[in-house]
């Protein structure tokens, strides 16, 4: 093994370190304030290191990380958050399902807003819409700060199987993730070159739409208000090239944050409004400037 | 060796490239050169067999190019990809990717695969800017980087479309030095085409002049021709003959 090898292999630890500090903090520290029990806090971990996980894999291309630019996860997350409102005692396999369907609709909903030029002005009236409901439901209660600290779905959760279920998740999605990345670091420079070496792009792209969805529904149930914490690490990644899968575990749990908040202050409809809102305003900026 | 027969191609019901056969042997640069809307783009698009719905055979080694699976395409023909849409990813990765077709699924890259990046990096000398991410390139570099990326493939064909847009002059004799030892050496085949007059007068071995979707003329460098310039490129031109080479080089003349 050369010098250069070794080098890479020793920053890769170093990042899995400080990806595994920081989503301990964000545990650690909910559980001490909140009282978190200790399936809910195995959960609650798990989540989050599946999402981190998930994100090593994709190291090195990071400014493909779409969660946000795209709004995958917005819708992700909308569609998690209608489940809960519609089915509060359904559990998260109906929100994962959810989730899928809301994520097909979404891409289809994309591509005729496209052809017919109507993004921007589906995107103005559905911000007016939300502000409008988040004025009319305003609500910051005590139930409701601990929903925004400790993640939308918390109270769904009271038995061990999500945190079996969880680590199942972490199987099935490190060991494909971190074995592609060679695949998924070429798709991410784009159809041209993902097709110019003789793989076909739509099947790539379905497949990893799904597991971003799976990753995005792990963030959504294990994010908590110290997620937060990683806007330092997108700073850092910019000046250092560092952890860069911590930020992109960072930025999906602070977006779901901001929609917990949205939801216990103003109701879960707002928050699925700004999720739409969020998911076509941030496709249109990356259209626009990419 | 590519051989074209009778291939037409239509885009919205127009015409783009009219009946065109043609053969390109193992050692040979070919070069096309065309005004812009001549077909060049089309025609290299359907030898690096990106566009299947031509009329006519394309074949590659005597084998018609529909044949290939896209995997054994790959490893088959290189061409230069537009610009990659992810920036964020270091010169190094960036041009091992193009050895993907040659591992297998979760299997990491061999050796070999490393040591070809490594020769393709140094050979546009982008070795200084290994780690370098491509984002944070000069665009002369960067081009170099999308070269080094199809060098790299060490397939049969190489199929280069605008190679040397963007290019400083330095970039101009790597590009040159690495298209003769790659097809010379390997006695392989590359296809050149764009608006670089001077630069495919100076490299290929045949040339081919479009105009309207179809070939004009087609043969040794020689062809180049003041009055063929007049005729197709609609300028006037001066054709000297260069004095290391005897190739043509071409001056243009000021209007008005």
């Amino acid at each position: 093994m050369n010098q250069e090898r070794i080098k890479k292999l020793l920053l890769s630890n170093f990042e899995l370190a400080v990806t595994l500090a920081l989503l301990f903090a964000v545990t650690s520290i909910n559980a001490f304030i909140f009282n978190i029990r200790l399936n809910e806090l195995t959960w609650l971990f798990s989540a989050s290191l599946a999402a981190g996980l998930l994100a090593k894999g994709r190291r090195g291309n990071a400014g493909n990380f779409n969660y946000l630019q795209n709004g995958d996860g917005m819708a992700a997350a909308l569609g998690i958050i209608a489940s809960m409102v519609l089915f509060p005692a359904g559990g998260a396999i109906i929100a994962g399902i959810f989730c899928l369907v809301s994520l097909i609709l979404f891409r289809a909903f994309l591509l005729l807003t496209d052809l017919a030029s109507f993004s921007g002005l589906f995107t103005n009236f559905s911000a007016l819409t939300a502000f409008a409901y988040f004025i009319h439901h305003f609500d910051l209660s005590s139930s409701s700060l601990q929903m925004i600290a400790t993640g939308a779905f918390r109270p769904m959760i009271s038995s061990q199987w999500p945190a079996a279920a969880a680590f199942l998740l972490i199987a099935v999605l490190y060991v494909p993730a971190i074995q592609l990345r060679h695949e998924i670091a070429l798709f991410t420079l784009g159809r041209d070159f993902f097709e110019e070496t003789g793989y076909r792009y739509r099947p790539a792209l379905l497949v990893l739409e799904l597991m971003r969805c799976m990753v995005t529904a792990a963030a959504v149930l294990g994010s908590g208000v110290f997620a937060a914490a990683g806007m330092v690490f997108i700073s850092l990644n910019r000046q250092e090239n560092i952890a860069y899968y911590a930020t992109a575990f960072a930025r999906i749990a602070l977006a779901v944050q901001i929609l917990a908040t949205l939801q216990a202050v103003s109701g879960g409809a707002t928050a699925s409004i700004a999720a739409i809102c969020a998911a076509i305003l941030g496709r249109y900026i990356t259209r626009r400037f990419s | 060796m590519l051989q074209l027969k009778d291939v037409a191609l239509s885009h919205r019901e127009k015409e783009v490239l009219k009946s065109t056969s043609l053969s390109v042997h193992g050692g040979e640069i070919f070069g096309i050169i065309g005004p812009a809307g001549c077909g060049k783009s089309s025609l290299l698009k359907i030898l690096s067999g990106k566009v299947r719905n031509f009329k006519g055979e394309t074949l590659v080694d005597n084998r018609p190019i529909r044949s290939y699976s896209r995997r054994e395409r790959a490893k088959k023909i290189c061409s230069i990809p537009m610009l990659p849409e992810n920036m964020d990813i270091s010169v190094f990765e960036f041009i091992l990717l193009t050895r993907t077709p040659f591992k297998k699924a979760l299997n990491p890259f061999s050796d070999f695969d490393v040591q070809i990046t490594e020769e393709s990096m140094a050979g546009f000398e982008l070795s200084p800017y290994r780690n370098t991410l491509l984002g944070e390139l000069s665009r002369s570099h960067l081009k170099a980087a999308l070269l080094a990326f199809c060098f790299a493939r060490n397939a049969d064909v190489l199929v280069l479309d605008d190679a040397t847009d963007g290019l400083d002059l330095r970039g101009l004799v790597l590009l040159q030095k690495m298209l003769f030892r790659y097809v010379v050496d390997g006695n392989r085949t590359a296809v050149l085409a764009g608006n670089d007059i001077n630069f495919i007068a100076q490299t290929a071995d045949k040339i081919a002049i479009m105009h309207e979707g179809t070939i004009k003329a087609l043969g040794g460098p020689e062809i180049i021709e003041p009055e063929i310039i007049k005729q197709y490129f609609g300028a006037e031109a001066f054709v000297s003959k260069n004095v290391y080479n005897g190739k043509p080089n071409v001056h243009f003349f000021p209007e008005g």
